[in-house]
């Protein structure tokens, strides 16, 4: 009996923080029914929460410096809500007679696989997903700036050793830039604008990229800090692998998933304690996210 | 600074690294197929092959501590590789299945073949061959019934014209079973694991 690779890939989206070596969820065990149009369905909802976490979490106020050079390090934890409209899809027979459409679990819905009768009494099954109730995943940041209102922000992690799978990469930047140092009838609002850009990859098994366009402002009394901001954002999820099928010869799936998330609001608030900041924040949008951190200042 | 990075993945290591084993209800493919390498100057060709429960065994590919809760056949299937010198367009295909110590059970009659590269499926299947096929399968894999071989004829009939081809005839089942996997704390709202480990 042979346990393939194909992703492990949950545990290490899910797991992408700091550590390895991973411990695999078989999700091969759920997927491997679905080659085409049914395996988007069903991997759709893991796009949508994966983009619009690595989203997340960016920033944890709008001001920025612009003569005193400050660094930030810390992590940040997303976690996406899974609703129940993520938890099923439209699926439709595939090589079955006669050809039926159900609602069937995605890989975030019920554990139950769901099977219509055909022609002659043969039975078609669609597997079923594994319960999840959230997506939480983690990341290692740093901020460094103050240089002319700009900052740089940080995403960074890699490591070769989850089995199977190859390296696992993440890497993100950011650059803001403030605006309220040109608005000066506005003192007790700052206001910066930024844009972020991130790349995950696992091996050649996955390929996620993120983007986000952000227009943020932060009010500041004394240690508490109340930010916000409007984004626009895209993502998208690329997974390919090598299909072994029992008796078959081995066939390459690939999904090019894109995350639903084209805009969202950002609700936080932060303490800024002596050397340390720790904040969160609510991300409204198609698919919402709750974030919170900590970090040192320096 | 060192020490500080190291705190802050240490605060963060609980987050993201508790592990349990969970249940879940997994699906899995079988493909037991047999091979018809038809080389025939009329048009006209018969053969029986058989399914043995060690067939069956070599392509089961589910987790070692899996355990099996049923067996369904999804559909019967054709895949044809032409090979030189063939000049039928197409065949009638008719099939039967026959359990150990059993009689012929039609599993489908008089079907149009096209004899073209790929796979065809087959959409006018026999009830009580389906249930011959699933009754082997539960019995091999779930210790359900008789384990024995599984006799499958083939008649293909083309109008005169040379069939030259390799014709497998594909059994497509779906094995339902439980499995404990490790998954993420925090994750999933899964059933207590409740399989013995090996």
């Amino acid at each position: 009996m042979h346990k393939p690779i194909f992703i492990k890939l949950l545990s290490v989206l899910v797991i992408l923080a700091v550590v390895a070596p991973v411990h695999a969820g078989e999700v091969e065990d759920f997927v491997s029914k679905y080659t085409g149009e049914n395996g988007e369905g069903y991997m759709q909802p893991l796009a949508d929460a994966f983009g619009a976490s690595l989203n997340s979490g960016l920033y944890h106020d709008a001001r920025i410096s612009r003569v005193r050079i400050r660094l930030y390090v810390g992590m940040e934890a997303m976690m996406a809500t899974v609703g129940p409209d993520q938890k099923t899809f439209k699926a439709k027979t595939e090589n079955f007679s006669p050809e039926q459409t159900v609602e069937a679990p995605t890989l975030f819905g019920k554990n139950e696989p769901v099977t219509v009768t055909g022609t002659g009494g043969t039975v078609y099954t669609f597997p079923g997903g594994m319960n999840f109730k959230r997506l939480p995943i983690a990341v290692p940041q740093a901020t460094i700036g103050g240089i002319a209102g700009t900052d740089l922000t940080v995403r960074w992690f890699a490591t070769s050793s989850a089995k199977d799978l190859g390296d696992i990469k993440l890497m993100g930047w950011g650059v803001r830039h403030s605006l309220s140092q040109y608005m000066p009838l506005l003192p007790l609002v700052d206001i910066a604008a930024g844009y972020y850009s991130q790349s995950f990859k696992v091996g050649d098994i996955v390929d996620a990229k993120a983007t986000l366009i952000s227009l943020q402002a932060s009010v500041t009394k004394t240690v508490l800090v109340v930010y916000g901001g409007v984004g626009f954002e895209s993502s998208k999820l690329d997974v390919a692998y090598e299909h072994n099928e029992a008796g078959s010869e081995p066939v390459k799936i690939g999904f090019e998933l894109e995350g639903k998330n084209k805009m969202r609001m950002t609700v936080g608030a932060g303490l800024n304690l002596p050397g340390i900041n720790i904040h969160g924040e609510y991300n409204i949008g198609t698919q919402s996210v709750l974030s919170a951190g900590f970090g040192f200042r320096f | 600074m060192r020490r500080m990075l190291l705190l802050t993945v240490l605060i963060a290591l609980p987050l993201v690294t508790g592990c349990k084993k969970q249940l879940f209800h997994l699906t899995g493919t079988l493909n037991v197929s047999e091979l018809f390498e038809v080389n025939d100057a009329d048009g006209s060709y018969q053969a029986m092959e058989t399914i043995q429960p060690a067939d069956v065994n070599a392509e089961l590919d589910i987790p070692d501590n899996a355990v099996i809760t049923g067996v369904e056949i999804e559909t019967l299937y054709f895949d044809v590789a032409l090979q030189p010198g063939n000049q039928a367009a197409s065949v009638s295909a008719s099939a039967w299945v026959r359990p150990q110590n059993g009689v012929y059970v039609p599993a489908f009659q008089n079907i149009t073949l096209p004899l073209v590269n790929g796979i065809v499926n087959i959409n006018t299947l026999n009830p009580a061959a389906v249930a011959v096929l699933k009754a082997q399968l539960q019995a091999v894999l779930m210790q359900v019934g008789t384990v024995g071989p599984v006799d499958v004829r083939v008649e293909l009939t083309a109008n005169r014209a040379p069939v030259i081809a390799d014709i497998e005839l594909v059994v497509r089942g779906t094995v339902n079973y439980d499995a404990c996997l490790e998954v993420p704390d925090w994750l999933t709202e899964g059933e207590k694991c409740d399989i013995e480990e090996d």
